[in-house]
């Protein structure tokens, strides 16, 4: 897609802030489909692939964030996948519109403003991450382990 | 002392999400381990915001 001049700029300053805080993601396709992806090393070792789908209207609209891998992610006691919960506000998730990706709830259309980072959906996007673990644990829903955010 | 042990994050989590923060706790990210850590007391997180110039925004724009 063709950014803008003021859309240019703000990639540009996301990009650095992102080499600096969270150096195992980059950006890809920069003038096409924007994407940022990576993978992260959980607090209980494991890795996890995370993906964020910028849309035309960044920074105005939240961008996508997906877990890519492991894919599937099944979740407690490997009873169905994450994915299959589509849209719910228990496991903090959107049906996802990528075979085998989990569309992870990072922010509400009324929460999200051009103020937010990418950095800060890539966070939550781990934080989610850290709360799918706990669930993992005891089968407990992962928005017991995250603040509120309605779906 | 900062902690990034799963326990020691999943009890600040569950209680968080009960909407009881920790009390004298917080959660950060840390970007020089990648990890989260809950930290207590006094300790302070020391993000840094990088310097950024015109010649980085190129890599966005057409031609």
């Amino acid at each position: 897609m063709a950014w803008d001049r003021v859309q240019q700029y703000r990639l540009a300053m996301e990009k650095l802030v992102l080499e600096q805080e969270l150096p195992g993601f980059a950006f890809h396709d920069p003038t096409g489909r924007t994407y940022v992806n990576g993978n992260w090393r959980s607090n209980s070792g494991n890795y996890y692939g995370l993906h964020v789908q910028l849309t035309a209207g960044f920074p105005d609209e939240c961008p996508s964030l997906y877990i890519t891998s492991p894919s599937p992610l099944y979740g407690y006691a490997y009873r169905k996948t994450i994915a299959s919960y589509e849209t719910s506000h228990a496991m903090h998730t959107w049906k996802s519109d990528r075979p085998g990706w989990v569309k992870v709830c990072t922010y509400h259309s009324s929460d999200w403003s051009a103020d937010q980072t990418l950095v800060k959906v890539i966070r939550k996007g781990m934080l989610w991450i850290l709360a799918y673990e706990c669930h993992l644990d005891e089968g407990r829903d992962i928005s017991d382990f995250l603040m509120s955010v309605a779906t | 002392m900062a902690s990034d042990s799963h326990d020691e994050i999943k009890r600040f989590l569950s209680q968080a999400a009960s909407g009881d923060m920790p009390p004298g706790k917080q959660m950060v990210f840390n970007p020089a381990t990648g990890k989260f850590e809950v930290l207590s007391g006094q300790e302070r997180p020391g993000d840094t915001i990088p310097q950024m110039t015109s010649q980085d925004m190129r890599a966005f724009g057409r031609g």
